[in-house]
């Protein structure tokens, strides 16, 4: 037994060495393969064949586990996804804080009126409500930095996807990747993609009714 | 010993809109000499090249944070007691020990009122 055992291991070392040090899945599934017929052969005994019986699980779980992460599509993921997710992301903020600028900009034009007038109740009333417009404006920097904290998930997340992807050599399935490309519900485009309403207007009007 | 309100303060922020809040809160409260820097860095420059009687700052800034701006400024003698408030979104107790045990006046966390930025500055300054 000990001699399938280092065959086994001086192929697991050929191949990573061959690679780079990297094992890809197929390999794997193909070391673990020439393993169980190697044990098979070897073995005779009940207790022998419970061991050829484990074996063959980790062969299957090997086999499942490839289905399964191709599934996933992780290369739309670390392809499309994630780029989509830091732009979006990105737009968020951007259009937050354009959004309390001009907020502000109301707040101080409404506190500069107050020079303009007279009675001392009135100024001090309008400059309370003035106050609270800037405290309120607070929440940006906020929002501003919880979404930095996302994004530098993100960033991990991307790494590791890829690191899964070149280590395994994993490729979409394709009629799972189409299915997910194929969606209507994308959501609001990013400002410099989104088309005008005269664009939308356009595309509209030249829709013929023959063709609904 | 009244406070002067033509001291001259210095806001530090990463955030321009942040700056533009508190600017806008300190005029309320009388403050109108303000002066404004977006990092750490920026902001030494301006306290070595001007008359600098307050620092308000933020924590998080590249290439130098609040807290680092705050080690340099106590390392010069003559800043010794310039009076530094951290206004951060860092709200851990390690945070405010560090910033306390770097010579920091005051601390307010994001987001902040204008009641409370009265409140430590009265508390820093005085009266007034």
């Amino acid at each position: 037994m000990d001699h399938i055992i280092n065959h086994f291991l001086e192929q697991l070392t050929e191949i990573s060495n061959k690679n780079g040090g990297k094992i890809f899945l197929e390999e794997a599934e193909d070391l673990v393969k020439n393993l169980t017929d190697n044990i098979k052969l070897y073995t005779s005994s009940e207790n022998k064949d419970e061991l050829y019986k484990e074996v063959l699980k980790i062969k299957e779980k090997l086999k499942q586990a490839s289905v399964d992460m191709e599934s996933l599509v992780p290369n739309k993921i670390a392809e499309e996804d994630i780029p989509i997710v830091t732009a979006e992301l990105s737009e968020v903020t951007k259009a937050a804080e354009n959004a309390t600028n001009i907020i502000i900009d109301a707040a101080e034009n409404i506190i500069a009126i107050t020079s303009k007038i007279k009675e001392m109740e009135i100024v001090d009333t309008i400059n309370t409500h003035a106050t609270k417009i800037l405290e309120a404006c607070n929440f940006q920097d906020i929002s501003g930095q919880r979404v930095s904290k996302v994004l530098k998930i993100f960033d991990d997340i991307d790494r590791l996807t890829n690191n899964l992807i070149h280590s395994f050599d994993i490729k979409d399935d394709p009629e799972v990747r189409k299915a997910k490309e194929k969606s209507l519900v994308n959501g609001p485009q990013l400002t410099k993609d989104k088309p005008s309403q005269e664009e939308i207007d356009d595309i509209f009007n030249q829709v013929d009714n023959k063709d609904l | 010993m009244s406070v002067d309100k033509n001291m001259s303060i210095l806001v530090v922020d990463d955030y321009k809109t942040m700056i533009r809040i508190i600017k806008n809160l300190l005029n309320q409260l009388g403050f109108r000499n303000i002066h404004e820097a977006t990092n750490g860095e920026l902001a030494l420059e301006k306290i070595k090249n001007n008359k600098i009687d307050l620092v308000i700052s933020d924590w998080n800034m590249e290439p130098m944070s609040g807290l680092d701006l705050l080690k340099e400024v106590r390392k010069d003698e003559k800043y010794q007691s310039l009076p530094f408030i951290m206004i951060t979104a860092e709200s851990k107790v390690d945070n405010v020990i560090a910033a306390k045990k770097a010579g920091v006046n005051n601390y307010i966390i994001k987001p902040f009122n204008a009641d409370t930025l009265k409140q430590k500055l009265i508390n820093v300054l005085g009266e007034f």
